[in-house]
């Protein structure tokens, strides 16, 4: 006789599991993920202690999270210090720069006030930070810069916001973003807002969307870090812009509870950093399963982040913390200017003197189909499913964006069933053609592993005075890296390990000159910047 | 023999339609037309002759060309091989 049959999946433990999320969220007071896991999480952001530079020691806004947290660990910088500086920093520039969407320096010079005589718990502790407009934050405007959430102030905070504050965080405010997460920073009719902190004089040059706010934050050094969402590139191509360090997890590593979503299957919660050990750090507080949200569950566990982003090796002497295999698609020396070609090149070069195997490998069977705009499309009918009420109410609440909106009404069920098809097929290609081949790709677009949910990460690899549209100014020139699945630690390696023998990220913008400043101040709204709806069916993210 | 293939203005037709028949009122936009500006500079918000534009332009365009995708001559039997997966990365996970 043979035992009792296993009668399957436990039925009830997940009906009970989502009776009580249902009835919580329909009562609007949903036990945060704070007090789920966000408290509880604090311990898992571990102490950093590094070598603190002399500019961090003269600023506060110069330093970096792991700088920040010697300083406050050892005494000699206090928390209500720190979050005052970036208040100053932020009535000084953001005029110009426009980075915030929403400024709570009051609420959060309180919050630093409230920690300042406890024992730091993690390297978070005491941190300001800058928080993209589509997190829910508890009691603090959240509108997605959109007409839809016009006046939205939620009653509980997204899990990674939870999160961050349960490690220590403090929100300075919620970052300026494309309106519902599609371009670069505009207002709801497509008046361009944020700049890039490189440009302060030049509001053409493009700051990189959707996060552009979070971005332009930490650069100009408003914020020490800060979070963003990534459907379509809105994590790495604002780092890029803006010479930072931005990782885009893998689907499911990072909650998404109480984000206001974009592409429900595509949208992506991660840090836009100073450096790969910011990011590091901040990726520790966030990563993990979340109650609140299915697709973080059942998964392999977080790995130890910040070990991966310090380097092994002699300080004179920096080896990449694990034997890695770097594997450089074609396209990734071809496109863009002759100077950026160069500093791609470049970054080859030294990381294999950290001990980096770099090797060449050919693009995957029908690469160029699989990942193209017409496939990338089908992400669309997710955009109009959530918001079809508001579509019905009045269409002018989407302004500039209307237009995908309405578009993914139009993409039929086979099509739609055809591109979760073709996700398998490319995540597939992808495993079987690359990842043998090697451990970590380069990018030379963000498309493909949106598409199927792989981790990236973006981080500057020099400047150039010939990028289109900078009219000669020094800005940032990145790469972006991309690995398997929940293989965010070994980004994070290779990430450290090229800073560690670089200082790229080290650099910082100038301050926004005083003519310019005046130039915004006499500003005429007629001269503003503006996009049309066509231009954001192009960037749309 | 393949059927005739639609007009533009029949196209057009089945867009307006459809917002019709989804009760999405797009007459609250400026109207627009051939060659007239695409949308209100004021709101941003596109015309009603460039949203069904660009509504017409995802089905010439992306709709079309997914329809008559194949990896290969033998995709019926291959969609055995590949499933609809909406979570590629966490898929590769949940199946290990």
């Amino acid at each position: 006789m043979t035992a009792a049959p296993s009668d399957g999946y436990d039925r009830r433990h997940f009906l009970q599991r989502t009776a009580a999320l249902s009835a919580a969220v329909t009562a609007g007071s949903v036990l945060a993920p704070a007090a789920a896991a966000g408290h509880g999480r604090a311990a898992s952001v571990p102490f950093v202690t590094v070598e603190v530079r002399p500019e961090a020691l003269v600023d506060p806004t110069e330093a970096t999270i792991a700088e920040a947290a010697t300083l406050i660990a050892r005494r000699k910088l206090s928390i209500v210090d720190l979050v005052q500086a970036h208040i100053d920093r932020h009535a000084a520039v953001d005029g110009v720069l426009q980075a915030f969407n929403a400024f709570v320096g009051d609420q959060a010079l309180a919050a630093a006030k409230r920690l300042r005589w406890k024992r730091p718990a993690s390297a978070l502790y005491g941190i300001p930070l800058c928080i993209k407009d589509n997190y829910y934050t508890r009691g603090i405007p959240t509108t997605a810069n959109s007409l839809v959430y016009q006046d939205f102030v939620p009653a509980y905070d997204a899990t990674c916001v939870a999160r961050l504050i349960g490690a220590g965080g403090i929100v300075l405010g919620k970052g300026q973003m494309g309106p519902l997460a599609t371009t670069r920073a505009t207002t709801p009719s497509g008046v361009v807002t944020t700049r890039n902190a490189w440009t302060p004089g030049n509001p053409a040059y493009d700051p990189g969307g959707s996060s552009t706010g979070p971005a332009c934050s930490v650069a100009s050094r408003q914020a020490t870090s800060s979070i963003g969402t990534q459907t379509g590139g809105s994590i790495v191509n604002p780092s890029l812009q803006q010479g930072l360090t931005g990782l885009k997890p893998t689907m499911g590593r990072t909650s998404l509870f109480g984000v206001i979503p974009l592409t429900y299957t595509r949208d992506h919660c991660g840090p836009l950093a100073r450096d790969a050990l910011d990011a590091a750090i901040m990726l520790c507080a966030l990563a993990g399963p979340d109650e609140h949200d299915p697709r973080t569950r059942g998964l392999p566990a977080p790995s130890d982040y910040v070990k991966a982003a310090i380097p092994a090796g002699a300080r004179h002497r920096p080896r990449v913390r694990y034997r890695t295999t770097l594997g450089v698609l074609p396209d990734f020396l071809t496109g863009g200017t002759a100077t950026s070609r160069a500093l791609r090149q470049g970054f080859l070069d030294q990381i294999a003197s950290t001990g980096v195997k770099v090797v060449t490998i050919p693009l995957p069977d029908d690469w160029a189909e699989l990942v193209g705009t017409q496939f990338n499309n089908v992400r669309l009918p997710e955009r109009s499913e959530p918001f079809l009420d508001t579509l019905r109410t009045d269409v002018r609440q989407f302004g500039v964006s209307l237009s995908s909106w309405v578009q993914g009404l139009f993409l039929t069920g086979d099509t739609f069933l055809k591109g979760q098809r073709m996700k398998y097929l490319l995540l597939k290609r992808t495993l079987e053609q690359i990842f043998t081949k090697c451990d970590v790709v380069t990018q030379s677009s963000n498309q493909p592993f949106d598409i199927i949910g792989l981790p990236e990460i973006a981080f500057p690899v020099g400047f150039s005075t010939e990028q289109g549209q900078a009219n000669g100014a020094s800005v940032p020139v990145g790469a972006i890296l991309g690995a398997g699945p929940y293989a965010e630690d070994r980004l994070l390696a290779v990430v450290g390990a090229y800073q560690a023998v670089t200082d790229w990220h080290l650099r910082r913008p100038p301050d926004p000159p005083a003519a310019t400043r005046a130039r915004i101040r006499a500003a005429d709204a007629a001269d503003a910047l503006q996009l049309t709806p066509e231009d954001v069916v192009e960037q749309t993210q | 023999m393949p059927p005739t293939p639609p007009t533009a203005d029949e196209l057009r037709a089945l867009v307006a339609t459809q917002l019709r028949q989804y009760g999405i009122d797009i007459s609250v936009l400026p109207p627009g037309g051939p060659g007239l500006p695409t949308s209100d500079p004021a709101t941003g918000q596109p015309t009603q002759f460039a949203l069904i534009s660009s509504c017409v332009s995802l089905i010439t365009g992306s709709v079309t060309f997914i329809a008559g995708y194949k990896v290969d001559a033998a995709y019926r039997q291959n969609v055995q091989d590949n499933p609809p997966v909406l979570y590629p990365s966490p898929f590769s996970a949940w199946t290990r």
